[in-house]
């Protein structure tokens, strides 16, 4: 096995001896498709794309703003990457074990959330290919937000921070906390062009059966690229 | 009345090789030892040569002008106060920064061009590393053994470091010392040539540090040459072979424990009480006395030289038992303020 894989293997083995981070990331997603499955009836109405989107938007916003900036952040603070660069093993390979842990638990819980749904009576996604290209490239954006968030930040204190801000800006802005439906024009067209806000209406219109909006897939690809290659540039392992 | 009992006199008696035990002039070192090719590398002694290492960050220079060789099997010490420079030396051997002035070879190789080559033959304990909280002690090793082509065997690293009972415990619950022995076995696991331990018993308790310095002792008899970088006296005085003393920059002095010392304050006391009086003049005119006071039933005797040998063999020849023996030399404690100014801890 690569020493990449084993980091992978071992990182993802941290995660999950962290029951809030699982508990929030897979947990919470099935709660809510669960609980509100059960109150309501998912007829034809768009508005009911709103409990999905909300389950996966809500996930990514807490894997990618509060988990992979935090705990990145925390393993540079404790030396863990300098450690590594005396190693045969560049510290990248650390990076690359939280993206590839981050990412399975995405599309673990991508599963999950289309799997209870089916299960307690929404119908899945209309446009299944327009949510996968929706999904990825939204994880792909807001992983890219954390990434850049832990290149920047000194400390795991001042990452949790800062992603803490982003999320909270980013629920409130993406039509999560509150559906798109009831918020005022200008905030949604904010929401447009923000890293959540974009996914989760591109998740929404593939659930409801269109491909979601190029000006969604577009606004999620830049900031993949640019927040990608600036996190790239800016990452220090000491 | 046995020498051996005290702990000072064991502790230079087992410096006392020849073949370790050696003066070395600071100046001299580093120039006069030619740089080894990496290709005659079986034959290298010096493992790691430094000459007039210059290291600035922004605002201040961290290190002057620093030079020292390590030889293989040595433990070597880099001693001085908080801030010295000692810990930015040990990272341009490390090959983590680059010296902005001289050169620094490691096993033959340049830190900083070579280091995908070195970084599989040193290993290297930081000062206040870390692991991440849940990861297990096994985990810990099992995953950094898997770094290297030929490690050891990790499990048998247990067994030495005494972590055998701890292997299922999470980093984040072990005490000061299990943390450190975890880190002395994870610098060892991919079998380098050379360990640098920075600041290893830091925090420790006295119990813990003496534990580890048992356990340093362990690594050189594997053959690993140590780096020891370190602001304890004690320390460096039970377990290096040299020491360079390192102030705001500049290496202040290079020497063996005893050299230093000898260095600083060539006398020494020896204090008995004699069976019976010793006669006037019997001890001071040894060449080696160069002053006796009674003190109380005691006689206190200063001098130079091999004091200690020149009186006890003029008391034996007397039929004088000395009772309550004591030698008092001046300690590496006082060679190190006395060479950086005062500025020690």
């Amino acid at each position: 096995m690569s020493a990449q894989l084993r980091i992978a293997g071992s990182e993802l083995r941290l995660y999950l001896r962290e029951p809030a981070a699982v508990a929030a990331t897979l947990g919470l997603p099935l709660l809510i498709m669960v609980s509100f499955g059960l109150i309501i009836t998912p007829d034809g109405d768009p508005i009911f794309t709103y409990f999905p989107g909300l389950a996966i938007s809500f996930s990514l916003a807490i894997l990618s703003l509060n988990l992979l900036p935090t705990t990145l952040a925390g393993y540079r603070e404790k030396g863990i990457l300098r450690r590594l660069y005396t190693t045969p093993v560049h510290p990248s390979k650390v990076l690359i074990g939280q993206l590839l842990v981050s990412c399975a638990v995405a599309a673990a819980m991508a599963v999950v959330v289309v799997v209870a749904g089916a299960i307690i009576g929404f119908p899945p996604p209309a446009q299944p290919l327009g949510f996968v290209l929706a999904f990825v490239l939204g994880a792909l954006a807001l992983f890219a937000v954390g990434l850049l968030v832990a290149a920047i930040v000194p400390t795991a204190r001042m990452a949790t921070a800062v992603g803490m801000l982003l999320f909270f800006v980013n629920m409130f802005t993406g039509g999560v906390f509150t559906p798109r439906e009831a918020l005022p024009g200008f905030l949604t067209r904010i929401g447009d062009f923000m890293p959540l806000g974009a996914t989760m209406q591109a998740v929404r219109d593939a659930w409801d059966g269109h491909f979601p909006q190029l000006l969604h897939l577009g606004v999620l690809a830049t900031i993949t690229v640019v927040f990608g290659l600036a996190a790239a540039r800016l990452f220090r392992w000491e | 009345m046995d020498l051996r009992r005290d702990p000072r006199t064991v502790g230079w008696a087992a410096r006392a090789d020849p073949a370790i035990h050696r003066s070395v002039d600071p100046e001299v070192i580093g120039r006069s030892i030619p740089w080894q090719r990496p290709d005659n590398d079986a034959g290298i002694m010096s493992v790691i040569e430094v000459e007039h290492l210059h290291k600035r960050y922004r605002d201040h220079v961290a290190v002057h002008d620093v030079s020292f060789t390590v030889e293989r099997g040595e433990i070597f010490g880099v001693l001085g106060p908080n801030g010295a420079g000692k810990t930015t030396t040990v990272e341009c051997v490390e090959g983590l920064r680059t010296p902005d002035g001289g050169a620094v070879r490691v096993l033959g190789l340049d830190p900083r061009r070579d280091h995908d080559t070195l970084r599989t033959r040193i290993g290297v304990q930081f000062q206040e590393s870390q692991l991440p909280e849940k990861m297990r002690v096994r985990e810990a090793l099992r995953l950094y053994s898997s770094f290297y082509a030929d490690p050891m065997d990790w499990r048998a690293l247990l067994d030495d470091w005494g972590l055998a009972d701890k292997a299922n415990t999470p980093f984040g619950k072990l005490s000061g010392g299990q943390k450190q022995r975890l880190f002395i076995a994870l610098a060892l696991v991919g079998k380098p040539e050379i360990a640098v331990l920075d600041e290893l018993t830091t925090g420790l308790d006295p119990q813990a540090r003496r534990d580890t310095w048992g356990l340093v002792e362990d690594i050189r008899g594997r053959g690993v040459t140590v780096l020891l970088v370190t602001h304890f006296m004690a320390e460096a005085e039970r377990l290096c072979d040299r020491i360079a003393v390192i102030d705001r920059g500049r290496v202040v002095a290079l020497d063996t424990p005893a050299g230093l010392v000898s260095k600083v304050a060539a006398e020494q006391r020896i204090r008995f009480r004699p069976s019976i009086p010793v006669p006037d003049g019997l001890l001071t005119d040894l060449p080696e006395v160069t002053s006796l006071r009674q003190v109380g039933s005691q006689l206190e005797i200063t001098g130079t030289g091999d004091l200690l040998q020149a009186v006890t063999s003029v008391l034996a020849r007397h039929r004088i038992v000395a009772a309550d023996l004591r030698v008092e030399q001046a300690s590496l404690d006082d060679a190190f303020v006395a060479l950086t100014g005062g500025a020690a801890r």
